[in-house]
């Protein structure tokens, strides 16, 4: 109690420090005032009383001193004294703060808002309980060596009665167009089996959520349940939305519930607002036989019990799926799905259907992004180091004025402390700014990123390590000086111990191996980007423009919707801007391609494998209008189009296959007999980095699925042609939505994003490793020349010339550079090898490249080291030999 | 010649204060500083200046409490007053105070 009653009083007494200053000069005044008086009525002269009163009293100033030590906190009141003054000498060197603190804002900013980046796409899950016992199936094909994650209807529904998990549900994802009595708009939407909400273990907002009881007769469950977001945002909030039905391709549904907020689907960042019981598939898929053992479309998920590990059920799943295909599997009509006869389980926290393909591209930024923070507080250590130093001589003298060790330390400190505070808080701003940057780099807008709390107390804890380490150390350093020894000399920082000195080079030179490991990696990405952007398509795809319509969803049959294709595309084809134009399923790079199982015996006697081949479906004139040539044979025609038994390949085909010259007119049986009737060159399917692969291209009617895409190669502006396309459409059938429209030159250059995008990262984060690295040089040779000004003008008394000079210190830039590059090189090697798959058409250790990011580093150093030279050859010698 | 002054010893000007200002009531420095010289015949070797760490001392802990008033002969000056934590804080010193140099009278008696 009294402790803290004494620990109050000094805090205020420390807050009115200059009050209460006053007040006790007032107080003794008013004392000595009392005691010379009483002296004069004694009869003392005032002046003799004056005395005598002061000899009474004792020492006026030792008493105030004794006082003020006592009144208050100390420690604090000489902290605040030394921020004052540390903030002075910081306005005095302005570059010195900026360069310190700006080193801090962006190593802290860059790291913070990186990592609150990766930990959103890493470790965010779905907002359901206990989202880490959600695991998903998945199947795998030795013979293709591929796999696939969706399963059968028939399957699931055998699954689930297996007991495998404590649930297990499905789900397929698809867009509808919903109809809320106002407006018809698309929504995305996903299929469910009856567990679907048992197992993820969401709970409704309001009504109920869909049951297996909804799913019992097929096409007869009229039901939905939507979103909160959905029902915010379209239906106001308002609870009577359960009695309402909407309209949804069609067809009248009725909402039984809203499931709770933040609850928007089973895949994590991509929302679906409507469920919908799978019972009523063929409401979205028309045409598809979708309760097929052989149509695989469902992701399938489950739920472990609590305490079952995956491993364990996955064990099961090997045993009971392979039992469940051959039990459903149609004997006489088997299909590629036996072939995928490897199954797994998957972690799903994020959902079934997450794709996580973007891990290492991740974890190489993180790297990226951690080398940058080294760099920084390198930075910060070689600035306090060199700062520290140059500040002996005004230490030594107050030591020789009597100021006590700890004093000095509080002093260097509070320096420290200052430049921590302000990198700290501008670095808090940068974090904010940068993480748009970078969702915006990378694509990845639709993120909702937390500033990560965590992760910016890391960072900042690290920065402030190092700035308190630095300035902890050579205050304590200097602390030690001996003023006497030091003597005050002129040029006494030339005292500065060598070890010291070693440590900043060294730390320079680290700081160089740093830079150079991003150079490199920056000069790899930037000639793979290059390479991806100059690969040979085989296909042109400027100046091409796809238009998605979809008739199905107006409720058109399938024979109805290839009959309004067809009058879409007559008319597109009569357009004045239209070169030519096609229709097509699966369109290149598109992400969505066909995918046939060729089984080789049927196709050739040659020794070859089955393997899957990449087939769309195109009308006439699908080659012209993407500029792929036909080599041999012909386009489709008219009569193609009826009897759909003509097939055109590729060149990679004929290759594979072993066709030789008698491809045209080599018949096979695939679904009946088929005949080529033509081939064209090899054109890239998905991706550029794929290797050229067989592929088959079928007339457009022997497509079931029902959605084309119109194809037009323009002759001007694009957005004239896709406005007039969307007028035909209109005027074709009014009611048939536009889905959305795309420029196949964008989906091109979206498949080098990751190319871009980390070559854009790259490119910022290496730029400010060299600038920082530069500038660390800079530093060393400016102390240098600083410090060895009398030994420079004695050199130019004695004769020396200025290359002379520039040399000396030029050889001690090059030494660091060389061991700095010594060093980086193969750490750049070694990383480089470990990102390799991410490198497109250059080798981890290019020499090339690796020369190139070397000579742009030692570059740029050696004009950093030399930018302070001017100021040695400013130096003139007699002033310099006056000094001494 | 006056007798041989004796220093103060360590802790007890803080009695002496807590005492004096209970005997006076509100007193300023000077007051206190004369008392205590006039109580020990000035036998004792005190600078008055000292009597102000100790006064700052006494207030943080919060036995006693400060005012500005006016002195006798109409001079500003700050007068010092026993609290109710001071009231408790005398006796305890005092007792333990009385304890003390018993023991050293009977100590130094045998």
């Amino acid at each position: 109690m009294v402790f803290l009653h004494a620990l109050r009083s000094k805090l205020r007494a420390t807050l009115s420090r200059h009050r209460r200053d006053l007040e006790l000069n007032e107080e003794i005044e008013s004392h000595l005032a009392m005691l010379a008086a009483a002296y004069m009525d004694r009869g003392v002269s005032a002046r003799e009383a004056s005395l005598a009163a002061r000899r009474d009293f004792g020492g006026v100033e030792v008493t105030k001193q004794i006082y003020r030590e006592h009144r208050g906190l100390n420690l604090l009141e000489n902290l605040l004294q030394d921020l004052r003054l540390a903030l002075r000498s910081l306005r005095k060197n302005p570059g010195f703060a900026a360069i310190a603190i700006g080193s801090l804002a962006i190593g802290i900013g860059c790291n913070s808002s990186m990592f609150a980046v990766v930990r959103a796409l890493k470790f965010r899950t779905l907002p359901v309980p206990s989202p880490q016992e959600l695991v998903q199936l998945r199947s795998f094909s030795p013979e293709f060596k591929s796999t696939v994650d969706t399963f059968s209807y028939p399957f699931v529904k055998e699954l689930a009665k297996a007991n495998l998990f404590r649930s297990a549900a499905a789900m397929f994802p698809i867009a509808l167009s919903l109809y809320d009595g106002v407006r018809t708009s698309q929504v995305p939407a996903e299929l469910i089996t009856g567990d679907y909400f048992r197992t993820l273990g969401v709970k409704p907002a309001l009504g109920r959520l869909l049951l297996p009881s909804d799913m019992t007769s097929l096409g007869a469950n009229p039901v939905c349940v939507i979103s909160y977001s959905l029902w915010q945002s379209r239906f106001a909030g308002q609870p009577n939305v359960l009695e309402r039905s909407i309209l949804m391709n069609g067809r009248r549904f009725q909402i039984v519930g809203v499931t709770e907020p933040g609850f928007q689907g089973s895949v994590l960042y991509w929302p679906h607002d409507v469920e919908v019981p799978v019972s009523m598939t063929a409401q979205f898929m028309q045409d598809v036989p979708w309760k097929s053992p052989n149509f695989t479309f469902l992701y399938v998920f489950g739920r472990l019990n609590p305490g079952q590990m995956r491993t364990a059920a996955e064990a099961r799943l090997k045993v009971v799926a392979p039992r469940i295909g051959s039990k459903i599997r149609d004997p006489k009509n088997p299909d590629q799905t036996a072939r995928f006869n490897q199954f797994s389980l998957l972690p799903a926290s994020r959902g079934p259907g997450f794709m996580e393909d973007n891990t290492t591209q991740l974890s190489l930024l993180s790297g990226v992004v951690v080398l940058t923070l080294l760099i920084a507080c390198a930075n910060i250590a070689c600035l306090l180091l060199a700062r520290a130093s140059a500040q002996e001589r005004e230490t030594a003298v107050q030591i020789s004025l009597g100021a006590p060790r700890t004093r000095i330390i509080q002093r260097y400190l509070a320096e420290s402390l200052l430049i921590t505070a302000a990198g700290g808080v501008l670095g808090l701003i940068a974090t904010r700014w940068l993480t748009h940057v970078f969702l915006y780099v990378l694509h990845l807008g639709y993120l909702e990123v937390q500033p990560d709390a965590g992760m910016l107390l890391f960072s900042l804890g690290a920065c402030a390590l190092t700035a308190l380490l630095f300035g902890l150390f050579p205050g304590w350093q200097a602390s030690r000086v001996n003023a006497r020894v030091f003597g005050f000399r002129e040029h006494g920082a030339a005292r500065t111990s060598r070890s010291q000195n070693l440590f900043r080079k060294t730390l320079v030179a680290f700081q160089i191996a740093l830079a150079t490991v991003l150079l490199v990696g920056f000069a790899l990405f930037l000639r793979s980007l290059q390479k991806v952007q100059s690969v040979n398509l085989g296909f042109d795809p400027d100046n091409v423009v796809i238009a998605n319509l979809d008739p199905g969803k107006a409720g058109r049959s399938h024979a109805k919707s290839l009959e309004i294709y067809r009058a879409v595309l007559d008319r597109v084809r009569l357009l004045p801007d239209v070169e030519s134009a096609t229709l097509a399923f699966g369109i290149p790079f598109s992400g969505f391609i066909g995918q046939a199982s060729f089984d080789a015996a049927k196709m050739t006697d040659a020794k070859v494998q089955s393997r899957l081949v990449p087939a769309s479906s195109v009308a006439a004139d699908y080659f012209r209008t993407l500029r792929i040539r036909i080599l041999r044979g012909r386009d489709f025609n008219s009569e193609d189009l009826r009897k759909l038994h003509a097939v055109i390949v590729n060149r990679a085909f004929v290759d594979y296959y072993k066709l030789g010259d008698k491809a045209v007119g080599h018949h096979f049986n695939f679904d009946g007999d088929m005949e080529i009737v033509g081939v064209v060159a090899n054109a890239k399917v998905q991706t550029v980095r794929e290797e050229q692969s067989p592929a088959m291209f079928f007339p457009v009617t022997n497509d079931s699925s029902g959605q084309l895409s119109v194809m037009a190669r323009t002759r001007g502006a694009s957005d004239t042609v896709l406005r007039e396309i969307r007028k035909i459409v209109q005027s074709v059938d009014s009611q048939t939505p536009m889905v959305d429209e795309q420029r196949l030159s964008e989906l091109v250059s979206n498949q080098s994003f990751n190319e871009r995008a980390i070559t854009a990262l790259c490119s910022i984060f290496s730029i400010f490793a060299l600038l920082l690295s530069c500038m660390g040089l800079y530093g060393v040779v400016a102390y240098s020349i600083s410090r060895r000004t009398q030994e420079i003008g004695v050199r130019f008394a004695i004769g020396a010339s200025r290359p002379d000079v520039a040399r000396l210190f030029l050889k001690e830039s090059c030494a660091l550079i060389l061991s700095g590059l010594a060093v980086g090189i193969p750490a750049a090697l070694a990383l480089a090898w470990l990102v390799r798959t991410m490198l497109f058409g250059v080798e981890p250790a290019d020499p090339s490249v690796i020369t190139l990011a070397a000579a742009a580093l030692t570059l740029a150093c050696l004009t950093a080291s030399a930018l302070p030279l001017r100021r040695a050859f400013a130096i003139d010698p007699a002033e310099a030999l006056r000094g001494e | 010649m006056a007798k041989k002054k004796t220093d103060v010893l360590q802790g007890t000007l803080d009695l002496m204060v807590l005492k004096t200002l209970q005997t006076l009531g509100p007193q300023h420095g000077y007051g206190i500083a004369q008392r205590i010289g006039h109580i020990s015949e000035n036998l004792l070797e005190l600078n008055q200046g000292t009597l102000y760490p100790a006064l700052l001392r006494l207030e943080q802990n919060g036995w006693i409490s400060s005012e500005w008033g006016t002195s006798d002969n109409n001079r500003r000056a700050r007068y010092y007053s026993l609290t109710k934590a001071g009231r408790k804080q005398l006796a305890e010193e005092t007792e333990s105070w009385e304890r003390f140099s018993g023991v050293m009278a009977r100590l130094l008696s045998s």
